[in-house]
């Protein structure tokens, strides 16, 4: 090969060069960079599950849900454990869903646990509110519940649909 | 040829085998009410032992078919081991422990096989990922 093909080879810039050696897990991007490569569906479920979930959340902390769950009805302590241990899994779980985006990891199987864990959520919660309450007088209740977490599950469902979709 | 994913799959066959048996004599024995230590909690666990059994026992069902036909099997068993160390924190810090029966050998078999199959299964998800990653 001649000598000056040999220096025009391209050469990586300091920036590029750092860019590539910086380990991958800490390259956090900004949320309108991270949301960039997604579905505009996708988009729309995580602000509604964001705004459901920071709702339900900011309930439980100040009080207001505390006569509506299951401990409400029941005033036994297992019940009340559970309802912390629940709460405190959908913070983790919002927390961790936002940092695996900002992160731009692939968010399939993440979404998969997310709704498989909801879904043990609606179903126990649902079947212990069956036997807490009287399923007659407390229809509207039990719907609400019910909608409520279903809507929850259904859109961890679209997101992972959406995932496949979007470019990252 | 017996390797470590192998020997994890007899731990959790062997688990939820013991489940199913411990499940079948507590209802023998007249419910749940006759096994926990507080009078107060035995309507919640009867609730949680066999919603989450079901759930649980579909997914390994799920699993097992997936491995049959040898379909990818990772994002299963990632579902079964978060929702199975779910399912252990609750009954650890919320249930303290009611499911325990000292007298009962297959509620003892299913505490002692409990730590293993956890492990297990967590071992099984990550092996999945790993081979499923490489063949793709």
């Amino acid at each position: 090969m001649p000598d000056h093909k040999l220096d025009e080879r391209p050469t990586l810039s300091k920036e590029e060069l750092q860019a590539l050696l910086e380990p991958q897990i800490l390259s956090l991007s900004n949320v309108q960079e991270a949301l960039s490569g997604k579905t505009r569906l996708f988009k729309v479920c995580l602000l509604a599950l964001t705004a459901m979930s920071a709702s339900y959340l900011g309930m439980y902390s100040t009080g207001l849900l505390d006569s509506f769950v299951s401990h409400g009805w029941t005033k036994h302590y297992g019940d009340y454990r559970l309802h912390q241990i629940r709460f405190g899994l959908g913070f983790l779980m919002l927390v961790s869903m936002y940092a695996w985006i900002l992160l731009r990891k692939p968010l399939g199987t993440l979404l998969a646990c997310f709704a498989g864990v909801l879904s043990y959520f609606l179903v126990s919660g649902t079947a212990r509110l069956f036997v807490v309450l009287n399923p007659p007088n407390d229809t509207w209740f039990l719907t609400v519940y019910v909608l409520l977490n279903s809507a929850f599950v259904a859109l961890t469902f679209l997101m992972m649909r959406e995932e496949r979709r979007s470019s990252w | 040829m017996i390797n470590a994913y192998n020997t994890s799959e007899v731990i959790l066959y062997a688990f939820a085998g013991a489940v199913l048996i411990h499940t079948l004599s507590v209802l023998q024995m007249g419910g749940a009410e006759a096994v926990t230590a507080s009078p107060a909690a035995y309507q919640m666990a009867q609730d949680l032992v066999h919603y989450r059994a079901a759930i649980t026992g579909g997914l390994i069902v799920l699993y097992t078919y997936l491995r049959l036909s040898k379909r990818p099997v990772a994002k299963v068993l990632a579902i079964v081991s978060i929702i199975s160390w779910i399912a252990f924190v609750e009954d650890y810090l919320a249930l303290d422990n009611i499911f325990f029966v000292s007298k009962s050998t297959t509620g003892l078999l299913v505490q002692t096989l409990r730590p293993l199959y956890l492990v297990a299964i967590v071992y099984m998800a990550v092996e999945a990922y790993r081979r499923e990653g490489s063949h793709a």
